[in-house]
């Protein structure tokens, strides 16, 4: 006798677009930066000095950022148009949470299956959970870069330590949105 | 290694195994499972349950996240075999994957979060005797009941399966608790001096809803009502707020999340006979639960802040249901409180009686039946 069992994770494939990583630009120069922010902790003041520290040393000529209503949700229908239709290359962040890391990482999912290239930012706490997420949705390795400890895994940083966090992770984030 | 197939005759997707052993394995193996024995969801098992439903199994009922699964008919019945649920629950089921799917529920975050909520379930009306009988009396929260805890368990195999809550994966729960298992039981209307939970969001008494309310393992409330009413009444109101505004954990430290109240008949009485209704029920313990900033050690406290700022649970935060044996203890439910809609309970009304006949359906004697006892208070008497 052969018992045949319905599958029962059917429901959750995804699209198969979502499953390969966007074109990389050769260089950021001239990209447009695309922040989808989580407003964490004090995080985004972190993604405001990292925008700087692109623009000055690596060259994107501009930034447009969005602040979802909730750290754990995906962007309002018209913030997502507003990455979507502007933005080249773009971050997504800060998973320093359950919830709010593995949303982020499918923000940046979403965008690379719009074809955008982008990096999520993440505590070192989480890199577990993201990359069980990602190793769930894509048949990959997914880049993220991290933010370590002694630092608060929920963003509550100062404002010096948010510029210094933003300078720590700028090559990083460099490097996961070029061609190698 | 197991081969996932397409069945040609139902297009459905399938693995095969030699006995219904192996066929278990494989899906403890692939991750589908609580951890508990489920019964293996064949096509036909899965088409019979579709039959009870009354919709057709290709109808979406909505995506669930974390990973968007879509909540089709066909793939809720997967589920509920699996939980190992009548046919006859189905539309209790199917009820409740629609409140899951609803966003005010903010079930993608409450499946990310590290804290360790689940979705409780609670069943109104008629169909808690047409298509149980649910337990709304004693240990209904516990083991022995058939349709609570296979109901309770297929939300949970919707949560994991079609929306990807895995431990560590879509499932970042700390640690969890039992209600994830399985967390779900029925209001004791027949019991209560109040009217019932649909009733007071607006649906009639002859028709039958689930309400889904993420939150953490109940806590006891402990209270000896004595002859002197509104003393009693006091001190168990005082009781229930030390329960629910419990500094320790998000409703109390934050002031944000709906909470669960679960009332035993005997003290819905006492508040009752001391004049309460369930509005000034959740107002006064919604008072009671307010506490000065600087006694809430949740945060370290940062400069500027007001330490005599009063945080505390707003009333309309404390949902207030009747349940369980008469005695000394009632219990409270505390959550989470940080999803975009602050994990607001949904509720879904439950529709049944215009579905295809169930083959082999179980004996009608196995049903439950209204018990005869005098009508509450609250129902309407003409």
């Amino acid at each position: 006798m052969t018992v045949l069992t319905l599958d029962p994770r059917s429901a959750t494939e995804l699209p198969q677009e979502s499953s390969k990583l966007a074109a990389r630009p050769q260089a950021l120069r001239g990209q447009t930066l695309g922040i989808i922010a989580n407003g964490l902790g004090d995080s985004e003041i972190m993604f405001d000095r990292l925008a700087e520290v692109l623009e000055d040393t690596y060259g994107t000529a501009a930034t447009v950022k969005v602040v979802k209503p909730s750290v754990a949700v995906a962007p309002y229908p018209e913030q997502w148009l507003t990455i979507t239709d502007r933005a080249t290359v773009a971050v997504t962040g800060f998973g320093g949470c359950g919830s709010c890391s593995t949303r982020s990482m499918r923000d940046a999912l979403d965008l690379e299956a719009a074809g955008i290239p982008a990096v999520c930012v993440v505590h070192d706490a989480l890199v577990p959970a993201v990359k069980a997420l990602a190793k769930f949705l894509v048949p990959f390795d997914y880049p993220i870069v991290t933010v370590g400890y002694p630092h608060d895994p929920t963003g509550h940083w100062t404002k010096k330590e948010s510029f210094e966090l933003a300078e720590q992770i700028a090559v990083g984030v460099c490097e996961r949105l070029v061609a190698s | 290694m197991i081969g996932v197939e397409i069945d040609q005759a139902t297009g459905a997707k399938v693995f095969t195994a030699g006995t219904e052993h192996e066929a278990l394995e494989d899906l403890h193996r692939l991750g589908c499972t609580d951890g508990l024995p489920v019964v293996v969801p064949t096509i036909e098992r899965v088409e019979r349950m579709i039959l009870a439903g009354g919709l057709g199994a290709e109808m979406s009922l909505g995506s669930l996240g974390p990973l968007d699964g879509n909540a089709t008919v066909h793939a809720t019945a997967v589920c509920a075999v699996m939980a190992g649920c009548l046919p006859d629950y189905f539309p209790v089921v199917l009820a409740a994957a629609r409140a899951l799917c609803d966003p005010m529920l903010d079930i993608s975050e409450v499946q990310m979060t590290t804290h360790s909520a689940g979705p409780m379930v609670i069943v109104n009306g008629p169909a808690r005797f047409d298509l149980g009988p649910f337990d709304s009396g004693i240990g209904a929260l516990g083991p022995g009941n058939r349709a609570n805890a296979t109901v309770g368990r297929a939300v949970r195999l919707c949560m994991l399966n079609i929306g990807g809550g895995r431990p560590g994966v879509g499932d970042m729960a700390l640690l969890g608790h039992a209600g994830k298992f399985t967390f779900c039981l029925a209001e004791a209307q027949e019991s209560s001096p109040y009217p019932p939970l649909h009733a007071r969001l607006g649906y009639s008494l002859d028709q039958s809803t689930v309400t889904l309310v993420s939150v953490e393992s109940p806590h006891s409330v402990v209270c000896t009502p004595t002859d002197d009413v509104s003393e009693s009444s006091n001190r168990l109101l005082r009781q229930i707020s030390l329960a629910v505004g419990n500094p320790a954990a998000n409703n109390g430290a934050f002031g944000c999340g709906e909470v669960v109240v679960l009332l035993n008949p005997e003290h819905a009485d006492v508040l009752n006979q001391a004049g309460l209704t369930i509005d000034d029920i959740r107002e006064q313990v919604s008072g009671l639960t307010h506490k000065p900033r600087a006694t809430i050690d949740a945060r370290a406290h940062e400069p500027g802040e007001d330490p005599d700022e009063l945080i505390g649970l707003p009333p309309d935060q404390i949902l207030v249901i009747v349940a369980g044996g008469g005695g000394i203890y009632s219990m409270a439910a505390p959550s989470w409180g940080y999803g975009v809609h602050r994990n607001r309970h949904v509720t879904a009304e439950i529709t049944y009686g215009s579905a295809c006949e169930v083959p082999q359906s179980p004996p009608s004697a196995s049903r439950g039946s209204l018990p005869s006892r005098a009508a509450p208070a609250w129902l309407p008497t003409s």
